[in-house]
Formats: structure tokens, C-alpha cells, sequence
């Protein structure tokens, strides 16, 4: 290994090991100065909402191929952060709402704070009346069958990458495909590469900007082994007023296949937090219990 | 005698036009000249690209719904990959890293349909596990097992999965093979670099790479087909040894090459201006043009010779007689030819409908370029010199051969032993044209050579994984795909087909997946890899299937709207009797079971495609040889204004073509797209043949200067032996082809030798046995009905006095 490679594994180590421990419920903002490690952990604290007790919100997926021919879903998540209180960082409930013949059908998952403990899952089959627990989707998995990967919106952590920070930005902006609209143009921005620590992984890196004004990344850029540009991913980002506190919201997330010209929206609305929901309603029990 | 006059006169007008040509010399040469450099320039940068799908009948129905498959499901640019541990099996740490190193290459080529890599170590090949609490689903290959307990567990895994074992690992565990699709945008030339490139990457003393499916082949053909140009040369090399042999001059070499070589570049350059490009079928075109131009010079050239024996004849006048006496003639070759090559273009095969627009064309360019061209530049040369006209009519053991064969035409059995050995050889020939098998027999491609890299490489992953020629049905149907009505049919059907043809190895179909989600929901029992009963449950199976995968990852298996699906199956190999049995039985399911709301399309795939191309044949092949002979039934009837004419010259070509392709029937030669060509080729040039002999006898015995006997071997010795060495160059520069990489080149180059030797034969001896046992009024006129009485005076001079 050449001297220059090594000096960069060791900064990119540094960066790694600096960021700490963020506190439960508790808001963060990036700021100049803060190494790439510092304000990429606050994303990831804004990107599961670990800001808030719990919160809830209703998504419409839209799958358009090519053709611009569309599928359509809908699903209502639930969410508990857990806090400091035990092993497990937050508890999620899905269901799906849309389309009519599947409506019902529901996915309970547990994400422990040990990073490297797997998720635990639960299915519930409302046709047959039972709850089936499920291995966790791989963190390359699709999600939801779409063109995001299972850890782009759920399980990618922290510790997962290295990070460098490669300067600080006005955003150029993103046309969200679905509407059509202009989003986050002129936004400041810092720009990080992230790299996989994982050996034959679906990307070689991606070059975020996470926006300085509420830490949530706004734009994703995905480079293969080549470093072809294969996907994009793009977040935007409302803040909503909770009890004193504008907490950062996606409201939504667009991913475009660069290989296949296919891409999935998915709108959110509805978000609520900190209502006070019940922990009892995140059990398998609750599952089998559910009605949608 | 008013015919005599009709014919004096006729003669006068193509003499006069001859002269007229002459006239015009240095403008035809120059004409020619700036036509050939004009296509030169259009030709510099001709395209050598073979697409497979030019070998498609686009407007059968089986290709339709092939084009629907490849609209709807994807491409039909599938490539195997088998990689062969020679350390034994495939479970050691340094393979299995190879294979994941592999398959993530894999995924970053050009164009790759990522949701369709199908290899041991692809993303969504999952090893699943289920029990009383659940299931649960992980990556088959992920990482290389780092210690013998893991290498254990993945083995395991292996053996305990019947998508897996067998299918993507051998039965020996020797093998793995890896699936890829590529979208139909990407050149079959860039997938062919760029796989060879990981071949030369991967393989080792420790591994071998095999390479299959069709832009492979493709790939090898564009490889192999810039390799004819030297067997081009060698043909060009045994055409002049040959045309020196024959004429002993340089101008007896070079102008047949020459005039041919132009017609060959108008019709390649015309084809090129089409948006045509070169391929297997398309480059036999300078082949069929060059070898049918210069069998137009060498009677050209012969009769020039022969007009020039008179040492008091000018080079011009020579020339003009040589032209007038052959307007006719070779005008009716050129047409038949061209025409015959252009009635081709019925066939629905866009490949065969590009070599059949070129070579007519470049066949009728002969016309200008043998006739016209030629001509006029001999007619600048001077004079040959006498020792040149003797060194061209030096051919003792040719004109000893003649010269028997024209004393047994005159002998009183010579018409029974034709008309016995021709009722004899055809009972013979039908027998084996009642063998004849039509279709593609081989293992591998008929394109190529067993033991070309190819097909090694087609053999190895047929035996070792079985079933990799594609078969795909088409489902669609009023109700919702997802019920238990739609996937019981689908199930059904499938196991219908994979019960009663033993070589249909498996089936693949959303009736698979929703009855192993069924299995894995119910503990994983064997007993539950059914449909299950409720509808709602069949659509919340098939909803949680797609959340497991990306957006395209299913689109192998049903439509993006959900209202076709697609079952594939794997069949072990594609001879033409599997290939019929299969549609059969899909004919009969589909038409013994109840009209429902369920529709079964068929067939796709390979074996719908092959069904296909051997039906094009059977449909084509007769009426094609039909045509060319009532072309030139009515040709040859028109120009001697008799039915006989024609009869007496289609019955040798007859013979001889009844023999070649009872040839195929003994020798178990297929017959397949490229042989339909043949036919034409093989009558165009036999036709030649004959036209030749007789527009002598006609004219020779309209001059009534000589007796039969004489005037039999006149025509022997001139037009007979023109034909004679006509049929010796064009048969030894078609077969140049032999030295061709490509396999069907070299039998297209055999069969049409043997046809060719077989039709010169033919016309050499039936034409004068024929005619002299039919004494045909055109030729003989009234003197006819007094010879039928006269057994005796066979011979004797046919004075019309």
C-alpha cells in the first residue's frame, strides 16, 4: 500500500472515530467546523427522527417505470424511539393501506443500538390470520420493492462508512420528477464522501450534502466500482413546529436508477409527533391485533 | 421459313445493337469505370455486424410473440458463463472469491440487466430457511466461508436447493454457471469484448471460462467473418489458375475477374446504400456475384477466341459477332439468375432478403459488366496472337471427352439409358429427400464447428447445468393474474409440458414463486408447495415477493401492469424433432382445454424461434424452387417459342437437383436458412449451363452448314467446353469456401459444388441425348418428322436441301 493511501485510511480512521454518541430526543444542527464524522451523525439522528418520542406519517410510494407507467402504494408507519432506556434504539410499524387487496398486511420491526445486532421482524398475513417472524431485509435489499436499497432508507448507520469531508456548498438544486418542482436550490450545504467499510458492497461511494441549516442530507449521489454515477437520491426536508421545536421532517424522497431509468417517489404527509403512543402497540400481539 | 426470317432478322437487330455498343465503347468503359469507383467509395466503411434476429421471420406468429417477450420481459441477449474448477469442486475459498469477484464484474458491464444476474453469488440469490416461528432469508454467497465449518454450511445450502443445485452449480460441483441478460440496446460486438476481457481476466491454470448464448455466437461470427477476405483471395487464386488453364492469357485471366469483380461491387455497394450490412449470409454475396460473372466471361471469352481463329478477323468485329451471338442467351442467364436470386426476397427472412437484393443485383450488373464491359475493352486490344488463340484451344483429353460423349448421344440406347438412369436416380432421390430433415440437428450452432470455441463452450454447459435452450408461453387473461384459477392453468400447463417431454427440464413461473412463499409461510412443509385456495392470499404473497426485489427484478415473470405472464422453460436441447414435439404438445394442451378467461400464447424463446425459421422452410423452400423453374419454363419457351425447349432444359436441372438435395436426405445434412439460397443458385447457374448449349445447337443448326453429327460436336467442343470450364471455375472458386471458419459457409460451398459439377454434368450429357432422341421441331423443324422414321440416318447430314 503507497504511503498516500495509507495517510488517507488514517484521517478517514480519525474522522470515523471522532463523532460521538448522540443523546435521545434531543435536536442537532451541524456547523462549520464540525468534521465530516460530527455532521454525519447528525444526520443519521435526523434521518430516523431519534429527535422525537415517537412520531407517525403516511407515505404514497410511486414506482414509474420508464414508460412513465405507474404503480401505486400506500403505507402508515408507526414509530417509538426508545430512548436511553434498554437495548433496543426504535420500534416500527408499517401497514399497508393500498392497494385494496393487500390492505392489512403489516411489518413490525425492532432496530437494536448494537449496530451489528439484525433488526427483528415480524409479518403479519391478514388472509391468514397469522404472524410470521421474518429474517431482517439485507441492508442491500430492495425496500419495499423499490429503487432504494433497504439501508438507504432504514439500517444504514453510522458506523457503516468513512467519511471526508470535501467542502462546503450552495446546493445547485433538484427537480423532483413527481412534481416536477425545483427543490433546495442555493441551499448551504456541506458535501462528504461517504465509503462502505463492507468489501463487495453495491457502491463504491456516495457524495452527500447534508444541508447546514437542519443537518438532513438533501442530495445523494451513488458511484460504482468504475465510478459510473448509478443512482440519486434526493430528500426534502420540512421542519415542523413541535412544542417550541422545528423538528426536520422528510416530507420526500426521490431515488432515480440511472442504469434502468426507473424511479421511485415516495410523498409523505401527515407526520405527527410525540402523540404519546402506546409501546404496547409495537408487539407481535398488537400485530395480530391490527386493523388497517 | 417464315421462322428462319423471324430469326435472321432477330439476329440483324442484336448485331446492329452490338455494333451500336461498340460505338459507345469508350462511354460504357468509362460508365463503368466511374459506377465501380463511385461504389468503392460507398463500400470503405461496410459494416460487419451479425444480429440474429435478421435470421427471424418477423411476421410469423411465434416471432410476434417473441417480440411481444422481448417488448415485455426482456432481451434476447442472454450469455451463460460456466467457470470450471479444476481443483476439484468449486467449494475452496479462492474460487468461491473468484465467483463473487465475477459476478460484481458482471455487474458493471455495459447495458447488464442487473435484476437478471443470476449466479450463486448475485443479490438476489437467497438461501432460505423456514421453521415453526418463521423464515428466514439470507444470500446464498456473500463472502467466501472463511473456515471449513462455513465452507460446510454453504455446501449445504447448495445441495438443499433446487434452484441452485444443478441449475447454477453442476451435479458435480465441479461448475458454477452464471445468467446474464443484457438490455437489447447494447451491441452484441460491445458484450462480446467485454466478456472475453473477463475471460482472459479470469481464467487461470486453476479455472476455466466457458461462454454461451446468442450475442456470443454473434460475436464469434463478426469475429470469423473478416477471415473470408483471404479465403476471397484464395478463391480469386483458383479462379485465375484456373482461367489460365483455360485461356493461357493475361486478358483470358484478367477481364473475367475483372467484370466480375465491378458486377460484385454494384451489388455490395447497392446493398451498403440499403443500410444493409455484412453477415454470414450477406458476404456469400461476392462469392455467388464473382462466381457467376465469370462463368458469363469464360463464353464470352471462348467465343471471341473462336470467332478470332479466322486469322483474316479484326479484334471489333469479332467482338461484335461474339455479342450478337450471345445477347440472347446471356441476357436469358442473366435474368434468370437475377431474378431467381430476387424472388428470394418472398422469403420472410431479413437476412436471406438482403443477399437475395444483393446478389440480384450484382447477377443482373453481369449483364453490363460480361456483355457490355467486357466487350468493349477487348475490342481495344489488339489482336491475339496466334499462338494464344492455339494455347486456348489446346485441351486434348477435354475434347477426346467431348468428342465420346457426342458419339454416344447419336447411339440408339443413349435416350433409354438417360431416361432409365434418370427414372432410377429419381426414384433413388426421393427416397432421400424423403429423409430429409429440416432444421437445426446439432448440438450447439450449425454455424460453427463441434470443436469451435463456441460450441465447446455450448457443450460444456448443456451437460453440466442441461436445459439452456429457452422456451417461453405467454399467459394473459380477463381476471386478475393472482387467482387461484389464473395460476392453477399457469401450474398446470407447466406441469403438463415438464411430464410428458422428457428433454423439458424444468419450468419457471409466478406459479413457482407464490407456491414456495406458500411452503416457507407453513413452516417450510413439502406438503404446502401448492396454490393455495384463497385469492386474497395468492395477492398477499405475490405483494410481499415484490417487496424482496428491485423494480425490474420480476420482470422475467409478469408485465409491469400485471396482466401477461411468462413462463420459461428449459428445455435440454433444440433438435428438430424436440423442437416439433414441444409446440405439439402445447397445440394440444391449448386446444383440449376449456375456452376459459385464460389465454395461452406460445411459442418464444429459442424453440418458438426455431419452430419457426423450419416452418419459413418447409413454406418456402418448394415454391422457390417452383418459381425459378416456371421463370424459367416461360423464358425458354418464349425465346424458342417452344414448350419443348424449355422441357428439354429444365429436366437435367431437374435430375441433378432431385440428386443434391437427396444427398441431404442420405447424408443427414439438415436442411436449414442458408440452404435456401441454394436452390436458387444451384438452377440459376445449371440453367446457365444449358442455355449456352442450346442457343448453339440453334444457332448451328438454323446455319444449316454442317450434319448433326458435326454440328453435335461443334457444340461441344465450343459452348460444351465453355460450359465445361464455366462449371470447373465457378465449382473450385465456390469451394474456397471449405477454408472458412464458419461452418455453414463450408456446406453451403460442398453442396453447391456438388450441385454445380452435378448440373454441368447433367447438361453436358442429357441436353444432346435429349435432343437427339426428341428431335425437337424449334431445332430441327420439318426434317423432324422425317429422322423420328429414319433409325438408320441418325448422323447423317441434316441438310435442308
Amino acid at each position: 500500500m503507497k504511503w498516500g493511501t495509507l495517510i488517507v485510511v488514517f484521517i478517514l480512521c480519525i474522522f470515523a472515530v471522532e463523532a460521538l454518541p448522540l443523546e435521545y430526543h434531543r435536536l442537532y444542527v451541524p456547523a462549520s467546523g464540525m468534521s465530516a464524522g460530527e455532521i454525519m451523525e447528525i444526520a443519521y439522528h435526523n434521518k430516523y427522527s431519534l429527535f422525537a418520542k415517537d412520531f407517525q406519517q403516511e407515505g404514497n410510494v410511486f414506482y414509474v417505470d420508464p414508460s412513465g407507467f405507474t404503480r401505486k402504494r400506500i403505507w402508515e408507519r408507526l414509530r417509538i424511539v426508545e430512548g436511553d432506556k434498554g437495548d433496543i434504539s426504535y420500534k416500527d410499524l408499517i401497514a399497508i393501506t393500498y392497494p385494496t387487496e393487500v390492505k392489512g398486511l403489516a411489518v413490525l420491526t425492532w432496530t437494536y443500538k448494537d449496530y451489528q445486532k439484525d433488526q427483528e421482524v415480524w409479518l403479519w398475513i391478514p388472509s391468514l390470520k397469522k404472524a410470521r417472524k421474518i429474517s431482517a431485509s439485507e441492508d442491500d435489499d430492495a425496500f419495499m420493492g423499490s429503487d432504494l436499497t433497504v439501508e438507504e432508507v432504514s439500517t444504514r448507520r453510522f458506523e457503516d462508512e468513512t467519511y471526508e469531508l470535501k467542502g462546503e456548498d450552495a446546493f445547485k438544486g433538484y427537480t423532483l420528477e413527481e412534481t416536477g418542482e425545483m427543490k433546495a436550490q442555493g441551499a448551504p450545504c456541506f458535501i462528504i464522501e461517504c465509503r462502505p467499510k463492507k468489501s463487495h458492497w453495491y457502491y463504491d461511494k456516495r457524495v452527500v450534502w447534508v444541508d447546514k441549516s437542519h443537518g438532513g442530507i438533501i442530495f445523494e449521489e451513488y458511484y460504482d466500482k468504475t465510478g459510473r454515477k448509478f443512482k440519486t437520491v434526493s430528500r426534502e426536508w420540512d421542519l415542523i413546529d413541535v412544542n417550541g421545536q422545528r423538528y426536520p421532517t422528510q416530507i420526500s424522497l426521490e431515488c432515480k436508477d440511472l442504469r434502468t431509468n426507473h424511479r421511485t417517489t415516495i410523498l409523505m404527509s401527515n407526520t405527527r409527533y410525540d402523540q404519546g403512543i402506546d409501546e404496547q402497540n409495537f408487539t407481535v400481539k398488537a400485530l395480530m391485533r391490527s386493523r388497517w | 421459313m417464315k421462322k428462319t426470317k423471324d430469326s435472321s432478322l432477330h439476329f440483324d437487330s442484336r448485331y446492329r445493337l452490338a455494333r451500336q455498343i461498340i460505338h459507345l465503347r469508350i462511354y460504357i468503359i468509362l460508365a463503368c469505370i466511374i459506377i465501380s469507383v463511385f461504389f468503392i467509395s460507398v463500400l470503405k466503411d461496410i459494416e460487419i455486424e451479425t444480429r440474429l434476429e435478421d435470421f427471424l421471420p418477423q411476421q410469423h406468429p411465434f416471432i410476434q410473440v417473441q417480440n411481444i417477450l422481448t417488448d415485455v420481459f426482456g432481451g434476447l441477449n442472454q450469455v451463460s458463463i460456466a467457470l470450471k474448477s479444476t481443483d476439484g469442486n468449486i467449494f475452496t475459498h479462492d474460487f468461491l472469491e473468484k465467483v463473487i469477484s465475477l459476478t460484481e464484474d458482471v455487474y458493471l458491464l455495459e447495458g447488464v440487466n442487473i435484476s437478471r444476474v443470476q449466479s450463486i453469488a448475485s443479490r438476489h440469490v437467497k438461501h432460505v430457511r423456514a421453521d415453526e416461528e418463521g423464515f428466514f432469508v439470507e444470500r446464498l454467497l456473500r463472502d467466501p466461508p472463511e473456515n471449513q465449518e462455513e465452507m460446510e454450511a454453504f455446501r449445504r445450502n447448495v445441495l438443499s436447493d433446487p434452484n441452485v443445485y444443478r441449475r447454477m452449480v453442476s451435479e458435480d460441483m465441479t461448475s458454477t454457471l452464471i445468467y446474464v441478460d443484457f438490455t437489447s440496446k447494447v451491441r452484441t460486438s460491445s458484450i462480446f469484448r467485454s466478456l472475453q476481457e473477463l475471460k482472459t481476466k479470469y481464467e487461470d491454470e486453476h479455472t476455466y471460462f466457458y461462454i454461451a448464448g446468442r450475442p456470443i455466437l454473434e460475436g464469434w461470427l463478426n469475429a470469423y467473418l473478416p477471415k473470408m477476405l483471404r479465403i476471397l483471395i484464395i478463391s480469386f487464386l483458383i479462379i485465375s489458375a484456373v482461367l489460365y488453364l483455360t485461356f493461357r492469357s493475361k486478358r483470358g485471366i484478367i477481364l473475367p475477374l475483372l467484370d466480375s469483380s465491378m458486377a460484385t461491387l454494384w451489388g455490395m455497394g447497392t446493398m451498403k446504400l440499403m443500410g444493409l450490412r455484412l453477415d454470414p449470409s450477406t458476404i456469400l454475396v461476392p462469392f455467388i456475384v464473382l462466381s457467376l460473372g465469370i462463368s458469363h466471361s469464360v463464353h464470352t471469352l471462348k467465343r471471341y477466341y473462336e470467332e478470332m481463329r479466322n486469322p483474316r478477323m479484326k479484334s471489333k468485329h469479332a467482338i461484335v459477332s461474339t455479342m450478337a451471338h450471345l445477347f440472347i442467351p446471356g441476357l436469358a442467364c442473366v435474368l434468370t439468375d437475377g431474378f431467381g436470386f430476387l424472388s428470394l426476397m418472398f422469403v420472410p427472412l431479413p437476412t436471406i432478403k438482403s443477399m437475395a437484393f444483393a446478389s440480384g443485383l450484382g447477377i443482373l450488373a453481369n449483364f453490363f459488366t460480361s456483355f457490355m464491359f467486357t466487350p468493349a475493352v477487348l475490342s481495344f486490344m489488339h489482336r491475339p496472337k496466334i499462338l494464344e488463340i492455339e494455347k486456348e484451344e489446346e485441351h486434348r483429353w477435354v475434347d477426346a471427352m467431348l468428342l465420346r460423349l457426342s458419339v454416344f448421344s447419336l447411339s440408339k440406347r443413349a435416350g433409354t439409358i438417360v431416361v432409365v438412369i434418370f427414372i432410377l436416380g429419381g426414384l433413388v432421390a426421393l427416397l432421400g429427400i424423403s429423409r430429409i430433415v429440416i432444421g437445426d440437428n446439432s448440438q450447439g450452432s450449425s454455424y460453427l464447428y463441434p470443436e469451435s470455441p463456441y460450441n465447446q463452450a455450448e457443450k460444456f454447459i448443456n451437460t453440466h447445468f442441461g436445459g439452456t435452450n429457452s422456451y417461453y408461453v405467454l399467459v394473459e387473461s380477463d381476471r386478475p393474474l393472482f387467482s387461484r384459477e389464473v395460476l392453477s392453468t399457469i401450474d398446470d400447463f407447466q406441469t403438463y409440458l415438464v411430464d410428458n417431454i422428457p428433454e423439458v427440464g424444468s419450468a419457471v413461473s409466478i406459479a413457482n414463486a407464490i407456491k414456495g412463499l406458500n411452503m416457507f409461510m407453513k413452516e417450510g412443509k413439502r406438503e404446502y408447495f401448492a396454490i393455495p385456495e384463497n385469492d386474497k392470499t395468492i395477492a398477499e404473497y405475490w405483494f410481499l415477493y415484490t417487496l424482496s426485489g428491485f423494480p425490474s427484478d420480476f420482470d422475467h415473470l409478469i408485465s409491469r401492469d400485471e396482466k401477461t405472464a411468462n413462463i420459461k422453460f428449459n428445455v435440454k436441447n433444440h433438435t428438430s424433432r424436440t423442437v416439433a414435439k414441444i409446440i405439439k404438445t402445447t397445440r394440444n394442451y391449448v386446444s383440449g382445454r376449456p375456452q376459459g378467461t385464460v389465454r395461452i400464447r406460445y411459442g418464444g424463446g429459442d424453440i418458438g424461434i426455431l419452430y419457426a425459421v423450419n416452418d419459413i422452410i418447409k413454406r418456402t423452400i418448394v415454391p422457390n424452387v417452383l418459381f425459378i423453374s416456371v421463370l424459367i419454363f416461360i423464358y425458354v419457351s418464349f425465346m424458342y417459342r417452344s414448350f419443348t425447349a424449355a422441357g428439354l432444359l429444365l429436366l437435367p436441372l431437374a435430375f441433378s437437383n432431385l440428386i443434391v438435395f437427396a444427398l441431404y436426405g442420405f447424408l443427414g445434412t439438415p436442411i436449414t436458412v442458408e440452404t435456401l439460397p441454394l436452390a436458387s443458385l444451384s438452377e440459376g447457374l445449371g440453367i446457365n449451363y444449358g442455355i449456352y448449349m442450346m442457343a448453339r445447337f440453334h444457332q448451328e443448326m438454323r446455319e444449316k452448314k454442317r450434319t448433326y453429327k458435326n454440328i453435335l460436336y461443334h457444340t461441344l467442343i465450343t459452348s460444351g467446353k465453355a460450359v465445361f470450364f464455366s462449371g470447373f471455375i465457378v465449382s473450385l472458386g465456390i469451394f474456397a469456401w471449405v477454408f472458412s471458419s464458419i461452418l455453414l459457409q463450408v456446406r453451403l460451398g460442398l453442396n453447391l459444388c456438388v450441385a454445380l459439377i452435378l448440373n454441368m454434368v447433367t447438361s453436358l450429357v442429357m441436353i444432346p441425348v435429349l435432343v437427339w432422341w426428341v428431335k425437337p421441331y424449334f431445332l430441327f423443324g420439318k426434317v423432324r418428322s422425317r429422322l423420328k422414321y429414319r433409325d438408320s440416318d441418325r448422323g447423317k447430314k441434316v441438310s435442308k436441301g
